[in-house]
């Protein structure tokens, strides 16, 4: 084992993060900005959502695409809702009775600000009728109309009988009622001849007597039958006056309606309508007004609007709005885009043990109460609710809202349900989503790009300058004025922009994910508030992000703790050939950290391949698979190229035992590589990240800040000695946000960030000898490191060649034969 | 020393009848009444009538039939008894007055002379149901002179919603009647029982619905 040089220093503290100067601020507070603030770095997507307020056009519906928490929704809307404000108020729609087919209800679409007084004044009709009928039909002028009537009608009976009687009296013959009809019997001298005198009558006597009883018998048939036909005229007699006198009510009352609304048509037309079928069922105003004679409370006060009996007649209002205090068009979103919730539902009721409905049932969703102006819905939750999405798009497709039944559209239950009119749809909808959802929707349903052709995009990052912190500082400031938190210093905003920086894991750049640094900023104003502070300063925001690492930090902390107690194996002081720690990052929802990972790399003869260990035991994620393929590419295009490859080599994440993704630690596992090929040691208290290409140069990885501090932590737990440090690719060097506590150790020369170009670069700090060019003469040095690994490979491709030409060795040699080296 | 509460008879030839009189009588329980009693009046001509050959029936639909025996009408005595009894027992308990009923072979008009003597009111059911509204006919032997029964056929009247008509007991009165629909006729139990048999049966033919004979100091 040898030890390397110390090796080079390493970048300057001052590049390893990049603080925002407060004193670049015009301002000491953020109490000094006034006005709201527009979103930052989303000109693009905001754009979009404007033109999809303003266009007029159908389907220019938007799709907001972007990661959670950049303001998609906040600014959908604001936009939209100053776009609704300039918007007309849409038309009422109500639900009304077709008296024609009960099961088709009929929309009617009123001006905005009708639908409700239109309700109450058919509320207070059927309450009135329900007084009036009854007291009309208890009248005396009702009452004797109906009386001259039934005695016309009973008289007409009793005299057609009487005349019977009396025409049978003048032949003799009696008419006898019994139980069961009626019977004829002979009279003589007024008393009826009883059966034993009829039988002493002479043969002749009976027989006349027989034969005017039995004419007798038809003609009191006919009389007899001829009275359901007399009980039908009356009946009709009486609906006729019922029908007169109830019209002479219901046209006083229905007018005063009429009058009301005179200039809307459609109005005029459904009462026309009502009025008939009020007339026709003014039963149904009696029946109720016998009934509440024994109803526990009088008529005054049990409504009478409010007996199901009379929902015939109600209004179902479908969307309403106050006469006065609304205005412009509406903006909905809607939290639960359930189907039901989305196009509208019919409920139904049991009655006698069945699902039964009527046009009062049908209730509104949240597509008619934005119906005119804007709906915004998740997009996420939609596709997730069956039939959701399904229904929305064919909404819009038709340009109408048609509710329908999940159950009875899957046959689920078979019950008496509705065909509403369809209500004309005018709106536009604004989904909120991910990138993802948005790239799969316009992948796989051809309904989407037709039906939302506008997408507005979210980035989650902008770019750091002295206008987009003005931006930030602007808006934030907005944000703590709308919570009610205290405002920002300019120290604290600052302080805040460079946790956006270190969000975006770029110097160059701040992060867009408002929510989590909104979070951030409620939580130092809890602080501020705890200390006495007015305002949320620089330290407040610095606590709030300690503690929300500190809560967060348990698995980190338990892994450093293994590292600390030897039970995962990483040195940081030595050195040793074939090993090297690699870097990765840990991921917990909003929180992320670094750790250590000791990689390494054994080699013999062998047929040219290159066992990736995480792979064969399927612990590597295709990209890490991919970082060793090119690793390989970068081995046989580098060394060696005049021989076969005859390397097998093996590479393995020690103690990972969770998987491994990502080719950030193929530059390490390469240094493994190279230093297990080369018999040269690699310095344990250096670690690395990077991808590699094919051509050896380090390509820039995420995470590098965590990696770093990761690293970092390891080596503080065991005492800095100042030749430890981190390699990272040079393109990482403008995302370096580093904790103080890394900067400070930089500073004191405790530790270093040492920035490589290309493998032959890392190569040479890692191990402390020159990685070594090709000479004019094509060759490595032979001391260098290069010249050491193009030796070994020659040395294995020589071997093989031996060991394949050797007779005692037959088959040896084959397309996958190894063989002893 | 206040009167006794008067004595309540329903009268009918079938059941049917009897609870179109027991309806009346229910219009009738407003004022305190002292013991009911319920005498069903079985006709024996229509069975006899109808043994003799080609006797036919017209039900009361028009429709022609052959005349049911006289088995047939006693079982439908029979069970008309029944019903009617259970029916005025329940009058009774309603009434909260104690009760009596009896069945008789006879004529209604020649039953109904043997027995309205002991009863105060007598009720006699008679007619079909009908929907038509009928008028309450006060029957005075005295002419047009309001009678000490005018005040219960007035309240009757008003309980019914009829118009109350009076009218005289001669054959042109008969005759008037004959083409009325009665809801009720209202005779005092004097003047009915001095009709004799024949007199009222031609009184109760020409009213073809429920008949109260009532003692003066009832009404």
């Amino acid at each position: 084992m040898a030890a390397t040089a110390s090796g080079p220093e390493g970048l300057p503290a001052e590049r390893l993060q990049t603080r925002c100067d407060p004193s670049a601020f015009p301002f000491a507070s953020t109490a000094e900005l006034d006005g709201p603030a527009d979103l930052i770095g989303q000109e693009r997507a905001l754009d979009a959502i404007r033109l999809a307020g303003a266009i007029p056009h159908r389907d220019f519906n938007v799709f907001a695409l972007g990661p959670e928490g950049t303001g998609r929704h906040s600014a959908l809307m604001r936009i939209l809702g100053e776009a609704a404000a300039d918007r007309p108020r849409p038309k009422d729609w109500v639900y009304v009775n077709n008296f024609e087919a009960e099961h088709k209800p009929r929309a009617i679409g009123l001006p905005a600000g009708v639908a409700i007084p239109l309700r109450a004044a058919m509320q207070d009709l059927v309450d009135d009728l329900a007084s009036d009928l009854p007291a009309l039909f208890e009248s005396d002028d009702y009452q004797s109309q109906r009386r001259a009537i039934e005695q016309e009608f009973s008289e007409e009976e009793e005299s057609s009988l009487e005349e019977f009687a009396e025409r049978a009296r003048a032949e003799d013959i009696a008419l006898l009622r019994t139980p069961m009809g009626f019977m004829l019997s002979a009279l003589r001298d007024g008393e009826l001849v009883k059966p034993d005198d009829y039988r002493k009558l002479d043969e002749e006597e009976r027989a006349e007597i027989d034969a005017k009883i039995a004419r007798l018998q038809e003609e009191l048939a006919v009389v007899l039958r001829e009275a359901p036909r007399r009980a039908k005229r009356h009946r009709e007699r009486v609906e006729a006056l019922n029908a007169a006198m109830a019209k002479r009510v219901v046209d006083a009352r229905v007018a005063e309606v009429a009058e009301a609304f005179d200039t809307i048509p459609d109005i005029q037309d459904f009462v026309a309508e009502l009025r008939e079928d009020i007339v026709a069922n003014a039963e149904l105003f009696l029946r109720r007004a016998a009934q509440s004679k024994d109803a526990p409370f009088p008529d005054t006060v049990g409504k009478a609007h409010m007996d199901p009996v009379f929902g015939r007649y109600a209004v179902n209002v479908m969307v309403g709005q106050e006469a006065e205090t609304e205005t412009g068009a509406p903006l909905e979103h809607e939290a639960l885009p359930t189907l039901d919730r989305v196009v509208g539902r019919i409920e139904h009721a049991t009655h006698m043990g069945s699902l039964v409905t009527n046009f009062t049932m049908i209730k509104p969703g949240a597509l008619h109460r934005a119906n005119g102006g804007f709906l915004v819905l998740d997009a996420r939750r939609i596709l997730s609710e069956p039939y959701a999405w399904d229904g929305l798009k064919r909404c819009l497709r038709n340009g109408e809202i048609t509710i329908s039944s999940l159950g009875e559209r899957m046959s689920l239950v078979s019950t008496t349900s509705l065909e509403p009119d369809p209500i004309p749809l005018d709106l536009r909808v604004a989904l909120v989503g991910d990138r993802m959802l948005h790239a799969l929707l316009v992948m796989l349903d051809p309904d989407f790009a037709r039906l939302f052709k506008l997408q507005a995009d979210f980035d989650d990052v902008a770019d750091r300058d002295d206008e987009t912190l003005m931006g930030f500082a602007r808006l934030f400031g907005s944000q703590a004025r709308a919570a009610g938190l205290r405002a920002l210093t300019a120290a604290g905003v600052a302080r805040l922009a460079d946790e956006a920086a270190r969000l975006a894991g770029d110097t160059e750049k701040l992060s867009l994910r408002l929510e989590a640094l909104g979070n951030l900023m409620q939580e130092a104003d809890h602080y501020a508030g705890a200390r006495g502070g007015e305002e949320i300063g620089a330290g407040d925001i610095a606590a709030a992000v300690t503690a929300r690492e500190r809560r967060a930090s348990r698995l980190r902390d338990r892994m450093q703790e293994a590292i600390r107690r030897g039970t995962v194996l990483i040195d940081t002081a030595g050195a040793e050939v074939g090993q090297i720690n690699g870097l990765s990052v840990i991921g917990l929802g909003d929180y992320a950290f670094g750790r250590p990972s000791r990689i390494t790399a054994r080699v013999r003869l062998g047929a040219g391949k290159l066992v990736d260990i995480e792979r064969e035991v399927e612990l590597g994620g295709p990209l890490h698979s991919k970082g060793v393929m090119i690793l390989s590419g970068y081995l046989t295009g580098t060394y060696a190229r005049d021989l076969p490859f005859s390397l097998h080599a093996s590479l393995v994440f020690e103690q990972s035992y969770g998987g491994v993704d990502g080719d950030s630690a193929s530059s390490a596992e390469l240094y493994a590589l190279l230093s297990a090929l080369a018999g040269l040691p690699i310095d344990q208290g250096l670690a690395v990240t990077g991808s590699i290409n094919q051509k050896g140069e380090v390509q820039p990885i995420g995470g590098v800040n965590e990696k770093i501090e990761g690293f970092f932590e390891t080596c503080a737990a065991r005492g800095l000695t100042g030749r430890q440090g981190v390699l990272i690719p040079e393109a990482n060097v403008a995302h370096l946000m580093l904790r103080d506590e890394v900067v400070e150790a930089v500073r004191a020369g405790g530790f270093r960030v040492i920035p490589v170009s290309h493998i032959d670069e890392g190569v040479g700090i890692l191990t402390g000898t020159p990685a070594g060019t090709r000479g004019e003469d094509g060759e490595f040095p032979p001391e260098s490191v290069n010249g050491r690994v193009d030796a070994a490979l020659r040395r294995f491709a020589e071997a093989r060649r031996a060991f394949v030409r050797a007779p005692s060795h037959p088959g040896a040699g084959g397309p996958d034969g190894e063989g002893a080296p | 020393m206040s009167a006794p509460a008067p004595r309540l008879l329903v009268g009918a030839g079938s059941f049917a009848e009897a609870r179109r009189a027991l309806r009346l009588a229910e219009l009738l329980r407003g004022r305190a009444l002292g013991r009911v009693g319920g005498l069903l009046l079985a006709d024996p001509l229509p069975g006899r009538l109808a043994e003799l050959p080609g006797q036919r029936l017209v039900s009361f639909g028009g429709e022609l039939s052959p005349a049911p025996g006289r088995a047939a009408f006693a079982r439908l005595a029979s069970g008309d008894a029944r019903a009617f009894e259970a029916a005025l027992r329940a009058f009774a308990a309603q009434a909260g007055t104690g009760w009596s009923f009896e069945r008789r072979e006879a004529e209604l008009a020649e039953g109904l002379l043997g027995a309205a003597a002991d009863w105060d009111l007598v009720v006699i059911g008679q007619g079909a149901d009908t929907a038509a509204a009928g008028r309450v006919v006060l029957v005075s032997a005295r002419g047009n002179a309001p009678g000490p029964l005018y005040p219960l056929a007035a309240d009757l009247a008003g309980r019914m919603g009829a118009d109350l008509v009076e009218s005289g007991l001669d054959a042109a009165g008969r005759a008037r009647l004959g083409r009325m629909s009665v809801a009720c006729l209202v005779i005092d139990r004097a003047d009915a029982l001095a009709l004799g048999r024949a007199g009222l049966r031609a009184l109760l033919d020409a009213a073809r619905g429920p008949v109260l004979l009532a003692a003066p100091r009832a009404g």
